[in-house]
């Protein structure tokens, strides 16, 4: 559980907070998480996301050790992919542990980047 | 509603004829001015906020949130909180962001400053009346509820070592502070300024965790100058801090040396001697005393000053010198002493002709007129602070009978010429402390100069 505990805690204060709710999956994508591939490689569906300014300054905000785990888990599923393998079924995703600890903080930036869109274009609050 | 405005508009009728007669005496002036006048009103809430407004009716409201706090309360290994909390100050609140406060105080136009001392810290809002209530939405998120976001804090940290690079470069700041270290055991020891030993350790949690110790409610003095106090009451609501009740250590002064040598031929050095607090029955006599020695309040302008000190101890400089006296009351302590700069080697010269004026004023004291000029100098500065707003302010948050004149100036002329002399006779005999930095080679060392 390395690689999940400190993002699973803190996961857990932003759902506290109200900033979060629940997990990514859920609805309609709950039913298509069973079908997804990126459970095999022990990925939370956050750690997808391409990489962007925007995310990039997201990635930035991240805890010190929510940041690593997220790194851990980026270099393994590239281990394994590069040797044509997934993990042991195990050690897949599970549905609740899908977290979206990114979401908050992308929010975040695009909230802050629309702030500054809106003075300069003159929409004052 | 318009009850009230008439009732103003016809006191101000009634009291402009008196003004414009040609008969029109001095005391009636004053009576017609008392009526536009209003007095400080002072209210103490529940849970410890003090709450002080004055209404001048000037187009400019004032509020100032003053915390009884600085970097006094700073523990070993909170040093440099205060400095950092103060530059970190504009960063990200629970309802607005870095970008938002600027711009939102811009779009008001009003400007928001943040001092601090070694015992309190002010948060000034100054905008226009009718912009006021904004702008204290903004002073209160920035003083209840900021953010200290870490990465907002890493980005920050840079302009908090440019201050101290400034800092660096100006020996008389420096001075100041290394005074207060040799002088003070604990809490003044603290320097204003971060050291920069632990500004890696100002951390977002470190800073959290003073915050929560020391910013508490029971610690708030609200001052409004310009608005209605009753605005200010409602204000308060939004100001909500943790309630504690921290406790705070006496400071204990101790004599000792502090010397920080590099190669600058214009040397700083400060000479200090326990003083008194603000609560003494000394604290005018310490305060006329350093006039009468001459102190920064005798300055006149691209002169060598005409001061007893610069009389008695700048002739025996061959280059450029300057030397006053200082006088610190803070509330359980004082400072009393004296700032030379000088060339390093007209600095041992100086400093032990400083001595000798020292001891001559103890055996002797001042004369009658030196205690005259001291006052009237005293009396003059104290005035002057008054008629800024700045200065006001500051007189307010003391209490409403310091922004009395008439009665500070009175207090001033009932202080005897016996108490200030006799303050200077136990400044003369009294432990030394001794803060130098510069080319210290031709300055001896503490004990040699009380030889």
């Amino acid at each position: 559980m390395a690689q999940l505990k400190a993002t699973l805690t803190f996961a857990k204060k932003l759902a506290e907070a109200g900033v979060i709710k629940g997990v990514s999956s859920q609805g309609l994508n709950k039913a298509l998480f069973p079908l997804s591939k990126y459970l095999k490689y022990g990925l939370l569906s956050d750690d997808l996301m391409k990489e962007n300014e925007l995310i990039k300054e997201a990635l930035r905000r991240l805890p010190a050790d929510v940041y690593q785990e997220r790194q851990y888990r980026l270099a393994r599923a590239i281990n394994l992919s590069s040797g044509k393998s997934v993990l042991p079924e195990s050690e897949w995703t599970k549905p609740e542990q899908d977290v979206s600890y990114l979401k908050p903080f992308i929010e975040q930036v695009v909230n802050e980047q629309k702030e500054r869109e809106d003075w300069n274009a003159g929409r004052f609050q | 509603m318009t009850s009230l405005v008439l009732r103003a508009r016809s006191d101000l009728l009634c009291s402009m004829p008196k003004r414009f007669a040609a008969t029109a005496s001095a005391s009636q002036a004053k009576e017609a001015r008392r009526n536009l006048k209003e007095s400080v009103r002072v209210t103490k809430l529940d849970n410890g906020v003090v709450i002080a407004s004055l209404e001048n009716y000037s187009p400019i409201s004032r509020v100032a949130a003053v915390l009884n706090t600085g970097s006094r309360d700073e523990s070993h290994t909170e040093q440099g909180s205060t400095h950092a909390l103060r530059v970190f100050s504009n960063l990200a609140t629970r309802n607005f962001s870095s970008f938002g406060i600027t711009r939102n105080l811009d779009q008001i136009g009003a400007q928001l400053s943040i001092s601090s001392t070694r015992e309190s810290t002010t948060y000034l809002l100054e905008s226009t009346r009718n912009n006021t209530s904004r702008g204290v939405d903004i002073l209160s998120e920035i003083i209840s509820r900021p953010q200290l976001r870490h990465w907002e804090i890493d980005d920050a940290r840079s302009r908090l070592e440019f201050e101290l690079d400034v800092y660096d470069q100006q020996p008389e700041l420096k001075i100041v502070e290394m005074i207060h270290k040799a002088s003070f055991k604990n809490a003044l020891s603290n320097s204003l300024y971060a050291p920069r030993f632990n500004v890696a350790n100002l951390k977002s949690e470190l800073l959290s965790d003073f915050r929560e110790k020391n910013f508490t409610s029971n610690r708030l003095t609200l001052v409004g100058l310009g608005m209605q106090h009753d605005d200010l009451i409602r204000y308060a609501d939004q100001f909500r801090l943790p309630s504690g009740s921290p406790s705070r250590q006496t400071a204990q002064y101790h004599s000792s040396e502090l010397r920080e040598e590099n190669l600058d031929d214009l040397v700083h050095v400060a000479v200090s001697a326990e003083g008194v607090s603000q609560s003494s029955k000394e604290v005018l006599a310490s305060a006329l005393a350093s006039h009468a020695f001459g102190s920064v309040y005798s300055r006149i302008k691209y002169s060598n000053g005409a001061t007893r000190l610069s009389r008695s101890v700048l002739p025996l400089a061959r280059e450029a010198a300057g030397v006053t006296s200082f006088n610190a009351n803070y509330s359980d302590a004082g400072l009393f002493g004296f700032h030379l700069v000088g060339n390093t080697n007209d600095i041992g010269k100086l400093v032990k002709g400083l001595y000798q004026e020292l001891n001559q004023v103890a055996k002797n004291g001042f004369s009658n007129e030196e205690i005259i000029r001291a006052k009237i100098s005293l009396k003059s500065s104290l005035a002057n602070s008054l008629e800024s707003s700045q200065g006001f302010l500051d007189a307010l948050i003391k209490g409403s009978d310091h922004i009395d004149a008439d009665q500070v100036l009175q207090s001033v002329d009932a202080v005897q010429a016996n108490d200030v002399n006799a303050f200077v006779k136990r400044i003369a005999s009294s432990k030394h402390s001794l803060a130098a930095v510069g080319d210290l080679s031709q300055l001896p060392r503490l004990d040699e100069l009380r030889a």
